[in-house]
């Protein structure tokens, strides 16, 4: 569950967007959107740092899995190992000095099938397009056991046919796994057809 | 304004760089000064050469025999420097150990680079007596300064947001290393401890000259006892195995180049 209480994230000591409240039960997709700039990336951020400068408040149950728009992987892993990395907290030093699991293995090659990753799995994730990379950030939270899931702009770089099936796909699995979710997105025709919340901001908030 | 004042205090830098440069060089002329003794260079080179040749053959097998030894000192310190340098670097940086340990770790690593590794192995040598033993404790603290440095420039300089990221999702610092710094540093890892090795061939060969095994004990005998064709026959013994280690080593990092561009 994620619950934002008249939040806002702050930058410079100046605030971004307008307070914001709003309840993400389990297993809820929440979309917002606004302009490039507005500050929603900082927004995900901040629900991830506390640390970071902020007015209101917020609650988020338990840990949170997210996609960040930079999406950090190591550029040397492979796509395989990459999606399997998700499960780390799960597994203790021992368990993956020698790599990973086969069964862990197998549920990862499930994942990036549903979400038509069609690559070679062992090719390092450097050497992948931004689509690429979005799959197999997507198919990463196949894996997780985290239940709350911070998109930002997880879909931009692939092409509107793609972009709606794998957003329909981690739906799926979001209601499946009971995870709520909280994702950013720039194309409002995605948010229509997939949130069961949506919030838009142009000077303020409105429900959708 | 501001722009002109500071191209001129740059140029002003330059040049007392250059003037610093120039006296360096100028102060370290005296350097070359033979003593008193005047000798006639050119004469004692020829005298040196002609004593060089035609090489001493017969003692071939005891050269191959020395130079084993050094091939032995110099592989068991390349690996056990290879391993602990890993360790140490992966302990020095951010995400892995807290400032206290990292701080301490790379004033070691500093610490052991500034002895040469010649320093090392009569510091060894004193401690646990005239062994090939002494040659690798030695040669292992030397290249663990090396490579320690090595690997920890090449991980401070990677990309932290992957060991960052996988670190927010909740992998232990042991994992962030494995699956966000390791993969980076690996390819780059063959080719510094190819060097290093080769580096450890080199420097094996000499250190027996302060009784640490190897080839260079030979070398000591034979100049102690005026025996330059023999002495000429482990040159040039020497020269053909570094040679041919170097073509190799080139050749493998030119294929796993060409592994890692495919």
């Amino acid at each position: 569950m994620i619950e934002l209480r008249r939040f806002q994230p702050v930058i410079g000591g100046k605030p971004l967007l307008t307070p914001l409240s709003v309840k993400i039960a389990d297993g809820q997709f929440c979309v917002l959107t606004a302009a490039s700039g507005a500050g929603k990336s900082r927004l995900l951020e901040t629900l991830t740092q506390p640390n970071l400068p902020h007015l209101g408040a917020f609650t988020v149950s338990g840990a949170c899995a997210t996609v960040p728009q930079s999406l950090d992987f190591c550029p040397s892993l492979g796509a395989l190992d990459t999606v399997c990395t998700s499960r780390l907290e799960a597994m203790s030093w021992r368990q993956s000095l020698f790599g990973f699991p086969e069964s862990l293995q197998k549920e990862a090659e499930a994942q990036l099938d549903l979400f038509h990753f069609s690559p070679d799995r062992e090719k390092p994730v450097g050497l992948l397009s931004g689509g690429e990379r979005q799959r197999i950030a997507l198919a990463r939270l196949g894996l997780t056991s985290r239940t709350n899931w911070l998109l930002d702009e997880p879909v931009s770089q692939l092409d509107p046919e793609s972009a709606l099936a794998c957003l329909s796909q981690l739906k799926r699995l979001a209601q499946e796994r009971r995870a709520a979710v909280l994702c950013v997105l720039h194309h409002p025709q995605l948010a229509e057809a997939l949130a069961d919340h949506r919030l838009h901001w142009a000077g303020d908030w409105r429900t959708q | 304004m501001a722009s002109s004042r500071g191209n001129l205090f740059y140029r002003i830098l330059r040049w007392i760089g250059f003037a610093l440069i120039f006296g360096s060089i100028l102060i370290s002329l005296p350097a070359l000064d033979g003593g008193t003794r005047e000798v006639d260079f050119i004469t004692q080179l020829l005298r040196l050469v002609d004593r060089f040749f035609p090489p001493d053959l017969s003692v071939l097998p005891e050269v191959g025999q020395a130079f084993f030894e050094t091939f032995q000192i110099a592989t068991l310190a390349t690996l056990f420097a290879v391993l602990f340098s890993i360790l140490l670097a992966a302990l020095s940086i951010d995400e892995i150990s807290p400032w206290p340990l990292r701080f301490t770790l790379r004033v070691v690593l500093s610490a052991l680079r500034t002895v040469p590794s010649l320093i090392w192995a009569v510091i060894l040598v004193a401690m646990v007596g005239p062994t090939p033993r002494a040659g690798v404790i030695a040669l292992t603290l030397y290249s663990m300064g090396y490579l320690g440095r090595f690997f920890l420039e090449t991980l401070d300089a990677s990309d932290r947001k992957p060991a960052q990221w996988l670190r927010q999702h909740g992998a232990s610092p042991f994992q962030v290393f494995q699956f966000s710094l390791w993969p980076n540093i690996k390819a780059s890892l063959q080719s510094q401890s190819l060097w290093m090795w080769e580096y450890n061939i080199r420097s094996a060969s000499i250190i027996g000259y302060v009784g640490a095994g190897g080839l260079g004990l030979q070398l000591h005998i034979y100049q102690e006892y005026g025996q330059w064709n023999r002495f000429a026959t482990v040159l040039l013994f020497f020269f053909a195995v570094v040679l041919t280690l170097e073509l190799l080593s080139a050749a493998i990092r030119r294929s796993a180049q060409i592994r890692r561009s495919k």
